[in-house]
């Protein structure tokens, strides 16, 4: 049996010994009346550990993880974790959704029941879905790869897997960040199985270009934005993708350094105008955060820069989306490619401009993600 | 302004403490591939720490750096540490050395018995007066708690402090930010200074509008040193733009610390990627204990943010008169390019130009009687 039911771990002795850790931590200093601008705040991140240590309840949070379906499937030595949750309406369609990086398959949680029983929030049936959602390997409950090569490319063959074995030829997929590359890769190896794919994200792709194309003045400007906004918000990237090793001690080691490296970059990318709890609570990041420490992930989430630094999603000669592409583009995910770009790579056959919502809609905005899933692919059920 | 003696002094509680949370370290996986390909190698590290918490002896360390006059000056309302260590047997030349990230002053230490009595280690040349500072928040030294410490507001420190000590013209000396600030000194104050001798290019020349067309030497240096960057810049990225996110760890984790630190080490010195048969365990981990007992990983991480932010330009009318020598020290591990004499002609009034066989980033410390016999023939020429 290739894939079997998966309980989600608890060890009060791990939630004892992170309490310990926590007690222990030893701060940095800060500038005065520097805030955010040198990273994330020390004001910030003593009162966020403090509630980690004394409030947050990790038990109660796997307690409502149970609310789900969770199962194991083992692909060339690799378990892949995923939940599945069946669909309740007269034709539901199957739905991959991947999350990416610094998130998790939690980000989904609350979208899941709204896709897979639209009903039971005032929805139409007709609209609902199989609803899969795996963990990349190397983060959460998957395992982490030992051997090199697990990049986008083989998860996407992965999934591919996965959906057969759960008896799906054909699919729909979704996914942000890392879940757009993967999902992007399942449009484009996979034509023949994807009914269509749904992008919150755009991933950092290259289109390919023949020589001579002269790029559109929005997409050059564009290209400038990105390799500005890299230069002041990229780091992370950088060292990521070239010396995740070097990082992971501290991060693996100090629960404070792994919530600081996290929990920055849901400031830095949601909507929340730099009061990151405007967007998400503390049990919201501290759950996510948890995951990554029980897990020991930090390190093998980041390999998956380093994996892509050495396969990145250039496209060749021929590569083109050909399954009918939706994008759901948040404001403030950025920086935004104009649409002319993504033409070059993708089928765009729905083109969504949301009014508010950053690189986690599905815990930002979950109503907009959801109807924007719904719609686009209602027209392709057949 | 007043001058106090300064004694290192590690409470006993601190040791036992770094001792408990290396035993208690909570590892990552090892990364397929390679060792080091993808940073600090695992069970290198691994022993590393076993040895840090089992072996290493920290009072014999202590001992040794206490037998150096040092002692600490109040400027601009932070204390600054340095060593002061005069020429034997009258007064030397004054000579002021500036270390880089991630060193302290110790990287110097070397030098001083070699330069304050040349004679008697066979080096020719005059002896020197060293003043040797703790950078403002590495190691001893406070940092101002606000934005804009830059190489320039360093180097006037530094001009105080050597005024302070009552030396009217000195030498001034350094690598990587160290080379920064003896640049500024000889910029902004030439009078002071007698001479400059850097053993990194730490500040890139104005080669924009109205400057002389790059030589090929030129191009091919700036092509190595963008493609080190690219493999090899990731720690200056998040250095200069996110350095107190990265704080929380490092000065959370001595695994964490040792691990970004070492890494830096093994990559810049000219080590063939074998640390250790190039930089003794005591003096990697003397240098480690040193910034996990001061805290000061993060404050040391600032001086790339204010460097980049608040940081100065170098522009077409800003050249350095002072005679300055250069030292080239190129042979790191990750090769980060030769630059030609030209390029540093740009900006200093280059006399004295060393290609050296060994030896990289951390000169002091790896090669330290050629960089001796460097300064000591260099400032000989001055006087």
């Amino acid at each position: 049996m290739t894939v079997q039911r998966f309980e989600v771990p608890y060890s009060e002795a791990a939630v004892e010994d992170l309490s310990q850790r926590l007690v222990r931590t030893r701060w940095p200093d800060q500038i005065q009346g520097s805030h955010w601008d040198y990273g994330v705040s020390l004001d910030y991140m003593k009162e966020i550990c403090q509630y980690w240590k004394d409030e947050f309840d990790w038990k109660r949070q796997i307690e409502k993880m149970s609310a789900f379906h969770y199962y194991c499937y083992t692909s060339r030595g690799v378990g892949i974790h995923f939940i599945h949750e069946r669909g309740e309406g007269p034709a539901p369609i199957p739905l991959i959704l991947t999350h990416g990086w610094p998130g998790s398959f939690l980000e989904m949680l609350k979208v899941i029941p709204m896709l897979a029983d639209p009903a039971s929030c005032g929805a139409n049936s007709a609209d609902a879905f199989d609803v899969i959602v795996p963990s990349l390997p190397g983060y959460g409950f998957s395992d982490r790869p030992t051997e090199s090569g697990v990049n986008t490319f083989r998860i996407a063959d992965i999934w591919m897997e996965l959906m057969k074995e759960l008896g799906y030829e054909r699919l729909a997929a979704q996914g942000g960040d890392w879940g757009a590359d993967v999902t992007t890769l399942l449009g484009l190896r996979h034509p023949e199985r994807v009914i269509g794919i749904h992008l919150n994200s755009i991933p950092p792709y290259k289109p390919y270009l023949e020589a001579g194309t002269v790029l559109s003045e929005v997409e050059q400007a564009f290209l400038n934005e990105a390799s500005r906004w890299y230069e002041k918000s990229g780091a992370y990237d950088h060292i990521q993708k070239t010396a995740p090793q070097t990082v992971a001690y501290g991060l693996t080691d100090s629960p404070a350094g792994l919530a600081a490296w996290i929990l920055e970059k849901f400031r830095d990318w949601g909507d929340c105008d730099g009061d990151i709890e405007r967007r998400f609570t503390k049990d919201e990041l501290l759950s996510n955060i948890t995951l990554y420490w029980m897990t020991q992930t930090i390190h093998s989430s980041c390999r998956l820069y380093y994996e892509d630094n050495r396969t990145p999603l250039h496209f060749q000669k021929g590569d083109y989306v050909t399954v009918p592409c939706g994008i759901a583009r948040f404001p403030k995910e950025g920086p935004l490619p104009p649409k002319r770009w993504v033409e070059r790579g993708y089928n765009i056959q729905h083109w969504t401009e949301m009014s508010r919502g950053g690189h986690f809609p599905a815990l930002e905005e979950p109503e907009l993600l959801v109807e924007d899933i719904r719609l686009f692919f209602r027209a392709l059920r057949s | 302004m007043r001058i106090e003696p300064f004694k290192v002094a590690v409470a006993e509680q601190v040791l036992s403490d770094l001792k408990t949370r290396i035993r208690n370290t909570r590892w990552p996986d090892s990364a397929p591939g390679a060792p080091w390909s993808q940073g600090t190698d695992l069970e290198w590290l691994r022993n590393l720490m076993d040895y840090w918490a089992e072996e290493f002896d920290w009072r014999a360390q202590e001992q040794r750096l206490g037998e150096l006059a040092q002692f600490r000056i109040e400027i601009d309302g932070v204390r600054i540490h340095f060593v002061h260590a005069r020429a034997r047997g009258g007064r030397g030349i004054p000579l002021i050395l500036t270390h880089g990230w991630p060193s302290a002053f110790f990287e110097y230490l070397p030098l001083v018995p070699l330069l304050t009595d040349p004679v008697r280690h066979g080096i020719d040349g005059p002896a020197f007066d060293l003043v040797i500072p703790s950078l403002p928040g590495y190691g001893f030294s406070e940092r101002p708690r606000r934005a804009g410490v830059n190489y320039r507001y360093v180097s006037a420190l530094w001009h105080r402090l050597m005024s302070e000590l009552e030396y009217e013209r000195y030498g001034s000396g350094g690598g990587d930010f160290g080379a920064g600030v003896a640049t500024l000194m000889a910029l902004d104050r030439p009078d002071s200074i007698i001479g400059i001798h850097l053993t990194t290019l730490e500040l890139a020349p104005y080669i924009g509008s109205g400057s002389p067309a790059l030589s090929p030497a030129e191009r091919e240096y700036i092509g190595t040193s963008d493609l080190w960057s690219q493999s090899e810049g990731g720690y200056k990225a998040i250095q200069s733009t996110r350095p107190q996110t990265l704080g929380y760890s490092l000065n959370d984790s001595p695994a964490g610390l040792a691990a970004w630190i070492a890494e830096k080490w093994r990559s810049w010195s000219d080590c063939h990627g074998d640390l250790e048969g190039r930089i003794p365990r005591d003096f990697l981990l003397t240098l480690l204990t040193l910034y996990w007992f001061t805290g000061t990983i993060t404050s040391s991480m600032r001086d790339y943010f204010d460097n980049r932010w608040h940081g100065i330009t170098i522009g077409p009318e800003d050249f350095v008169r002072s005679p300055t020598a250069i030292a080239n020290f190129t042979s790191q591990y990750a090769f980060e390019g030769d630059a030609p004499r030209e390029w540093a002609e740009r900006l200093y009034n280059v006399q004295r130009w060393t290609p050296m066989e060994r030896g990289g980033h951390f000169a002091p410390a790896e090669e330290p009687v050629a960089l001796a016999r460097d300064i000591a023939a260099f400032f000989a020429s001055l006087i």
